[in-house]
């Protein structure tokens, strides 16, 4: 298990280092920078713009600029925002917690109703709730997100039930996206464990009810599920940075967005990577929860 | 009249399925304690569906007629043990052996008596509790599998036992174990043993019964079958050897089995008969039944 573990843990640092190295080499390769925008200004000095550059060392190779960056990551310093002139960390922490409250809240309203859903259409073929539950899934997968987000920001600001940039917004937007990708995997999960052939097997020497679900059913059900748990949680992050930036939730989603536009280098890195390390850790808990549940990898042929 | 002995007595069973394709079309058979009975045919020919429907374990949307009636033996319960071809697959795959073993005794049992049936089970195929209840399915062969699987038929003590292709997976050696472990530890219980191999049914069934078409054109003991075959369709499987060599067609018979899903007219195994007459196209031959061991106008009158 430890070794196991082991090699999954330098496999995500590995995976981190290959990222933030290919962030440099993007940024490197696309035109301009930071200061871009200032040396169209003819009131600047140009030699004023360089004397920035030489400070936040732009002017020095990409390869170096890594070399450096990388050293002071590993003890904590992960650079300094251009905009707002201050460490990136300082920067991104308070907003930092405020992405993951309103991301954690719609990964676990997504699953928890994927999961009551799913079973339900489980237990009852053809029931009302598998028809509600194919129905939804189809709705809001084809349901643009931003039409959804347009539609809830006019209602908030016509109505006033719910607050422009807050967190009930946020969610109500970010939700309908999350959930029916997660419900028609939890339901594709759950049909096809149903019907394997061990299941049937069981039924033949009379295993039924509450024993044949929670022993042979769940079980198998939830092995393709917990790679997609793992997954899923980076991934309605990386979706809840535009739904921040469009409802007005003040978290990294507006400053990440920004970021980007304005060429502010070491605070799309570090957002960039945060993602990579969230989807790491995401597939890592999954490797270890798989690990715990199947045999086949723990023990040898 | 059912002689007290009579353990499954099926008639006029017929299986339709959810797509149109009437697999069995009226089939009347009985096995008695201890008899094995063999049931030969092509893939396709409905053998399958005959044993799942026996079983009770056709699948959801088909639809079953005509009666199949179950009586327990001296000690042995009214229920039907069913070996799957594919023994692998009829064990959850991150369950031990010991523990699937104990689900299936706690059918029948409860308290300490349910680990005591699981372990005896398990000595009486050969796989000793104390090293193989702790193995999982993919720690173990296909034979041993196979006698896993048989052990978990044991435990619920059927009248009847269907096994469809038990050994179709394995070799010699692996086969005639498992043979030999059914009719070592199957006690008074009847055995109908579906084979498209004559050569094993030959070896190892009392009486047996040669479908096609959905039907069952010829019973009869096993040296009458395989040494002095009256159906025509019988004649024709012995002069090539086997009914299918990796379970397919029979494809020195010239022609195609029927289509399932089609209406039949007069004799279904007449557009590919050697002898066939004016009368096969016109009307179906009186069906195998109590007086009757072949269905076919070539035979007597």
């Amino acid at each position: 298990m430890i070794r196991f573990l082991a090699g999954r843990v330098a496999q995500a640092v590995l995976l981190l280092i290959v990222v933030s190295a290919g962030v440099f080499a993007l940024a490197a390769l696309a035109p301009g920078d930071y200061f871009a925008a200032l040396r169209s200004d003819p009131r600047v000095d140009p030699a004023a713009i360089e004397t920035l550059r030489t400070r936040y060392g732009l002017d020095r190779p990409v390869e170096v600029r890594y070399g450096v960056w990388l050293a002071g990551a590993v003890r904590g310093d992960f650079g300094v925002s251009l905009a707002y002139n201050m460490p990136v960390t300082e920067l991104l922490a308070p907003r930092v917690g405020k992405s993951l409250a309103l991301a954690s809240a719609a990964w676990a309203l997504g699953w928890v109703s994927a999961l009551v859903l799913a079973l339900g259409a489980a237990l009852r073929p053809g029931g009302l709730i598998d028809k509600l539950t194919s129905w939804l899934v189809s709705t809001l997968l084809v349901l643009p997100e931003l039409l959804l987000a347009s539609v809830l920001v006019l209602v908030a600001a016509r109505t006033g039930i719910l607050r422009l940039g807050g967190f009930g917004l946020a969610l109500l937007t970010l939700a309908p996206g999350v959930v029916p990708v997660l419900l028609r995997h939890a339901r594709a999960a759950l049909k096809e464990a149903a019907e394997a052939t061990f299941v049937e097997a069981a039924r033949a020497r009379g295993i039924a009810g509450r024993r044949l679900w929670v022993m042979y059913i769940f079980p198998a059900a939830a092995n393709p599920l917990i790679s997609l748990f793992g997954m899923s949680f980076a991934g309605v992050l990386s979706a809840s940075l535009v739904v921040e930036a469009v409802t007005g939730w003040p978290g990294i989603g507006p400053l990440f967005l920004d970021s980007i536009a304005g060429r502010d280098f070491y605070v799309v890195t570090v957002v960039t990577l945060l993602m990579a390390a969230l989807l790491a850790a995401g597939n890592l808990a999954a490797d270890a929860m798989l690990y715990a549940l199947d045999p086949r990898l723990r023990t040898p042929q | 009249m059912a002689a007290a002995d009579l353990l499954l007595d099926v008639r006029d069973l017929r299986v339709e399925y959810a797509n149109g394709s009437r697999a069995v079309r009226g089939v009347r058979f009985e096995i008695r304690a201890g008899e094995v009975v063999g049931l030969l045919g092509e893939s396709g020919c409905g053998k399958t569906s005959v044993a799942l429907a026996v079983a009770g374990l056709l699948p959801r949307g088909a639809r079953r007629s005509g009666t199949v009636a179950l009586s327990g033996y001296e000690g042995r319960r009214a229920t039907v043990g069913f070996l799957f071809q594919e023994a692998g697959r009829t064990f959850h795959p991150f369950l031990s052996l010991g523990r699937q073993m104990r689900e299936a005794a706690r059918v029948g049992a409860s308290g300490e008596r349910v680990g005591r049936i699981a372990e005896e089970a398990l000595e009486a195929v050969g796989l000793p509790a104390g090293e193989y209840a702790g193995a999982f399915p993919h720690q173990l062969s296909g034979g041993q599998l196979q006698r896993a699987q048989l052990a978990q038929v044991l435990v619920a003590e059927p009248a009847a036992i269907v096994a469809d292709e038990p050994t179709a997976a394995l070799d010699r050696a692996a086969e005639d174990q498992v043979l030999d472990l059914i009719e070592g530890t199957r006690g008074k219980a009847g055995v109908l043993l579906i084979s498209h191999e004559p050569e094993l049914l030959r070896r190892r069934a009392g009486r047996v019964m040669v479908m096609y078409g959905g039907k069952i054109v010829e019973r009869g003991t096993a040296e009458q079958v395989f040494d002095a075959p009256r159906h025509p369709y019988t004649q024709a499987l012995m002069a090539c050897g086997k009914a299918g060599k990796t379970g397919g067609r029979v494809a020195e018979i010239p022609g195609q089995p029927p289509d399932p899903r089609g209406e039949q007219r007069g004799c279904s195994f007449a557009p590919r008969c050697a002898k066939r007459m004016a009368v096969c196209e016109e009307r179906e031959p009186a069906a195998v039944d109590e007086a009757n061991e072949v269905s076919c106008w070539a035979h007597g009158e």
